[in-house]
C-alpha cells in the first residue's frame, strides 16, 4: 500500500507533457483574462518579446556581458576550488590550513560583500567576477575534498608501488578517482554563479541582463522585464545541461546522482 | 488452515514475460510447522510473499480458513530476512508497536511486551536500540514483535540465513521451543537442508524452472525437539534424500 | 616529528593567523577606508552590537527568513512525499521542478515584488521560492529511502496513511529534512541579503548597503562578520540537531 513503486517514468511522459500543457494553457488564459494586472503576461507574449529583442539586437551584448562575467567568476572559483580541494583530500596539512579560516568564510554569505567591495574596487567587472568567483569557489572546494578523501587509498598504494611521483600521481590517480564528486561540485558552482551573477547585477550600475530586468521593472516596461528574465533563465539552464554532458562524458561509467 | 490452490506466478521483465511459479498446491494444518526448501532462485520466497498477501498469484489462489487472501493482515505476520527493527525504537519499544497498533495504550502496550521480551530470552536488553544487538539477537527481538502481533500464523523468510552457523544453530532450538509453547502455523522458508530437518514438521521441496512442488516430505521426528534430535539416526537419512531432490532441482 | 593531532592543530592556528595576515596586509596597502583595518572592524563591530542596531536588523532578517524557511518545508516535504509515493503525480511534477532547479530564481524578484509589493512578504516569498527546490530534492530522497521491507512492516500490522507517516515516514525522513536545513539556510540568509539591498528595507542587508553608501566599510565588513557568525551559529544547530534527533545513526556523513 504505501511502497514507492521503482521508477517507470519513460512511460509516464504523456503525463509530464499534458502537464506542462496544462500550465502554459492556464497561463495563458489568465494573462487574457480582462482584469488582469498590467504586469501579468502570457507565455506568448514573453516569448515574442524575447524574440523581438533578438532580432532588435540589444539583447546579445548585455547578455553575452553577464554570462561572460558569470563564466568568468565560475572558471576562477571552480578551477582554485577544485585544485585546493583535492590537495586538502590528500594531504593532511593543506586540509588543517584550510579548516577555519574556509569554514568561517564559507558561512558568510558571500553577495553581502559586494558593497563593501564595491566601495573598493568600485561597481566594476572585476568586483562582480570576483564576488562570484568567492563563492563559486565552496561547492568546488568541499566536493572536490570529499571526493579526494573518498579515494580507496588502495589505489594510491598501487601507484606508489609502481614508483609514481607524487604529481603524476596527482593527476593520474586523484583526479580521475574523485571526478564523480568533483563534477556535482562544479554543477552547484555553476548554479551559484549564475545566482550570483544576477544578484550582483542588481546594485550599482550594470549592463548586463540582471539590470535590464531591474531597470525595466522601475520603467514599467514589463514585455522588457520578462524576456530578459526568460534569457536568464536559459542561459542558467542551457549551460547547466552544457556541464552536465560534460560531466556525464567524463565520468562514463560511474553512476551520477544530482544532491542539491 | 492455509491452502494454496493452483497458485501460479509470472513476472514481466522487461518485454518478455517470466513463468517464475507454479503451479503450485499446498495445504497446511493449523499448528504445523512446514520449511520450504529449495535451491535459490525457484520461487519460494515468491511464494511465501504470496502466503502473506504482499504480492499476488497471476492465477490461482490463497486462502486462510476459507477466506482469501488478497492483502497483507495481522492474521499472518512476517519475519523478514533482515530484522527490519525501527533503529530510533528500543527493543522494547519496537515489540510494543504491534500492540500499540491494535489500539492499546502505550503505558499498557510496553507492559505487555515484556512478555514476549522474555519469550524470547532477551529480557536484559529491553532498553537497548538494535544497532546495539548482535545479528542473532537483532532477529530474536523481530521474532518477538512478530509474535507481539498475536497472529495466527508465522511466516519467516530465511531468518537465519545472514547468521553464522553457531548463532544460527541456537536460534533454530530457539525457535522451535518458542513454537512449541506457542501453537502457532508456521511457514518457515530456508535453504539449508538440516535446518529444513530440524525445524519441520514436513519439508516441501521447491525446484525447477518455473519452480513447483517436487516432493512433500514428512519428518517424522520425535518432538519437542531439542540439540539431541540432531544425532537421531533418520536425520542422515533424510539428509541425503533432500540432498538428492534438491541436485535434481538445481539441475532443472 | 610531533604527533599528529598537535601538527593537526598547530595547522589550524596557522590558518587563522594566514587568513588575518592576509586581511592586515590588504588593509595596509590600501587606504584604510577603502579596505578597513582587522582593528577597525572589530570597533565597529562591538559598536554596533552594544549599540542594538546590529541585533534588530538581524532579528528583522531572521524572523522573515525563518517564516520562508518554513513555508518551503511544508511545501517540499508534501511535494516530495506526494511524487515518491505517486508516479502519476512524479511524472507532473518532477520533471518541471527539475527544469526550474538551474534556473537563477533571483531574476524572478521583481515580478515577485509586482505581485506582493515591496514589505516583507515578498522577502518571505522569494526565500521560499529559493529554498523550495533543494529541500523538495532531500524530502523525496527521504520518502524514497524507506526500505521495502519496513513499508511491507507496516502493511503487515494494518497501518493506515496516518500511522504510516507518523510511525515510519517521519522518523526516516528526518536526516533527510536536517541536510535540506542545511543547505536551505545559507540560500535564505543570500535570499534575504539581496531582498535586503534594494527598495526602502530593514535587516542586515540593508545596513550593509547603507554603510557602505557612506564609505563606512568598517561597520559594512562588521555587519557582514555577523553574518557570518550567524551563519555558522545556523550551521553548528542544525549538526548538533541531528546527533540528538537522529540519535540512532552514529558517525554519519551530513
Amino acid at each position: 500500500m504505501h511502497k514507492p513503486d521503482t521508477n517507470e517514468g519513460t512511460r509516464l511522459w504523456p503525463v509530464t507533457l499534458a502537464s506542462v500543457m496544462l500550465i502554459l494553457c492556464a497561463w495563458e488564459a489568465a494573462s487574457r483574462r480582462a482584469g488582469s494586472p498590467e504586469y501579468f503576461l502570457g507565455p506568448l507574449e514573453i516569448v515574442g518579446a524575447a524574440v523581438a529583442r533578438l532580432v532588435h539586437g540589444d539583447v546579445l551584448e548585455p547578455a553575452v556581458r553577464s554570462i561572460s562575467r558569470a563564466f568568468g567568476g565560475f572558471a576562477l572559483g571552480g578551477a582554485l576550488g577544485v585544485a585546493l580541494g583535492l590537495l586538502s583530500g590528500v594531504s593532511r596539512t593543506v586540509r588543517d590550513l584550510f579548516d577555519v579560516p574556509q569554514a568561517f568564510v564559507h558561512a558568510i554569505p558571500k553577495i553581502s560583500l559586494f558593497p563593501a567591495v564595491a566601495v573598493w574596487l568600485g561597481f566594476t567587472d572585476t568586483s562582480r567576477i570576483l564576488i562570484i568567483a568567492l563563492s563559486c569557489f565552496f561547492p568546488a572546494y568541499l566536493n572536490a575534498m570529499s571526493g579526494a578523501l573518498g579515494i580507496n587509498p588502495r589505489y594510491l598504494w598501487l601507484s606508489r608501488n609502481n614508483e609514481v611521483s607524487r604529481l603524476a600521481s596527482f593527476f593520474q590517480v586523484v583526479l580521475p578517482a574523485s571526478l564523480l564528486r568533483t563534477m556535482v561540485g562544479l554543477r552547484i558552482s555553476l548554479m551559484v554563479a549564475f545566482i550570483l551573477m544576477v544578484a550582483t547585477e542588481v546594485v550599482g550600475h550594470s549592463d548586463g541582463l540582471g539590470t535590464i530586468v531591474m531597470e525595466s521593472y522601475q520603467e514599467g516596461d514589463y514585455r522588457q522585464m520578462y524576456a530578459a528574465i526568460l534569457y536568464i533563465a536559459l542561459a542558467g539552464y542551457l549551460s547547466n545541461l552544457a556541464l552536465e554532458s560534460v560531466a556525464r562524458r567524463l565520468c562514463r561509467g560511474q553512476a551520477m546522482e544530482f544532491g542539491g | 488452515m492455509l491452502s494454496v490452490n493452483s497458485v501460479v506466478k509470472k513476472f514481466r521483465r522487461g518485454s518478455h514475460v517470466v513463468h517464475a511459479l507454479g503451479p503450485v498446491d499446498l495445504q497446511i494444518r493449523q499448528g504445523e510447522f512446514v520449511t520450504i526448501l529449495g535451491p535459490s532462485g525457484c520461487g519460494k520466497t515468491t511464494l511465501l510473499h504470496m502466503l502473506g498477501g504482499f504480492e499476488s498469484p497471476t492465477s490461482g489462489a490463497v486462502e486462510i480458513n476459507g477466506q482469501a487472501v488478497t492483502a497483507p493482515s495481522r492474521k499472518l505476520g512476517m519475519v523478514f530476512q533482515e530484522a527490519t527493527l525501527f533503529p530510533w525504537k528500543t527493543v522494547l519499544q519496537n515489540i510494543a508497536w504491534p500492540i500499540e497498533q491494535r489500539g492499546v495504550r502505550r503505558a499498557e502496550a510496553l507492559d505487555r511486551a515484556t512478555e514476549y521480551l522474555d519469550k524470547v530470552g532477551l529480557h536484559r536488553f529491553g532498553k537497548a536500540y538494535p544497532s546495539e544487538l548482535s545479528g542473532g539477537m537483532r532477529q530474536r527481538a523481530a521474532l518477538a514483535r512478530t509474535l507481539a502481533m498475536q497472529p495466527e500464523v508465522l511466516l519467516m523468510d530465511e531468518p537465519f540465513g545472514a547468521l553464522d552457523a553457531q548463532t544460527r544453530e541456537e536460534m533454530q532450538e530457539e525457535l522451535t521451543r518458542v513454537w512449541q509453547a506457542s501453537g502457532l502455523t508456521v511457514v518457515f522458508i530456508t535453504h539449508d537442508i538440516p535446518e529444513a530437518i530440524f525445524l519441520g514438521d514436513r519439508v516441501v521441496v521447491l525446484g525447477g524452472k518455473p519452480g513447483t512442488v517436487m516432493e512433500d516430505c514428512a519428518i517424522d521426528l520425535p518432538r519437542p525437539r531439542t540439540s539431541a534430535t540432531k544425532s537421531h539416526p533418520k536425520v542422515l537419512e533424510y539428509r541425503s534424500h533432500l540432498w538428492e531432490l534438491i541436485r535434481r532441482a538445481s539441475a532443472a | 616529528m610531533t604527533s599528529p593531532k598537535t601538527r593537526a592543530r598547530w595547522c589550524r592556528i596557522g590558518g587563522i593567523v594566514l587568513l588575518l595576515a592576509v586581511w592586515q596586509c590588504f588593509a595596509m596597502l590600501g587606504s584604510t577606508r577603502m579596505f578597513p583595518g582587522l582593528d577597525a572592524v572589530g570597533r565597529q563591530f562591538v559598536a554596533l552590537i552594544s549599540s542594538a542596531e546590529l541585533l534588530d536588523a538581524a532579528a528583522s532578517t531572521l524572523s522573515k527568513g525563518a517564516i520562508g524557511l518554513l513555508i518551503a518545508t511544508c511545501l517540499g516535504s508534501v511535494v516530495g512525499v506526494a511524487c515518491a509515493y505517486n508516479r502519476v503525480i512524479d511524472a507532473a511534477v518532477h520533471p518541471i521542478v527539475s527544469f526550474l532547479y538551474p534556473v537563477p530564481k533571483l531574476a524572478l524578484y521583481p515580478v515577485v515584488i509586482l505581485v506582493f509589493g515591496l514589505g516583507a512578504s515578498s522577502k518571505v516569498v522569494q526565500v521560499a521560492l529559493e529554498c523550495f527546490f533543494p529541500l523538495f530534492v532531500q524530502m523525496y530522497a527521504g520518502a524514497r529511502s524507506v526500505p521495502k521491507n519496513m513499508a511491507w512492516l507496516a502493511a503487515n500490522n494494518e497501518l493506515g496513511p496516518l500511522r504510516f507517516a507518523t510511525d515510519v515516514l517521519l522518523p526516516t525522513m528526518l536526516p533527510f529534512l536536517l541536510t535540506g536545513l542545511r543547505v536551505a539556510t545559507p540560500i535564505m540568509l543570500i535570499v534575504m541579503c539581496v531582498t535586503e539591498f534594494v527598495g526602502e528595507s530593514r535587516g542586515l542587508g540593508a545596513l550593509i548597503v547603507q554603510y557602505s553608501s557612506y564609505f563606512d566599510t568598517a561597520s559594512a565588513f562588521a555587519v557582514v562578520m555577523f553574518f557570518g557568525l550567524l551563519g555558522l551559529a545556523a550551521d553548528r544547530l542544525i549538526v548538533f540537531a541531528r546527533t540528538r534527533l537522529v540519535h540512532w545513526e552514529r558517525g554519519g556523513q551530513l
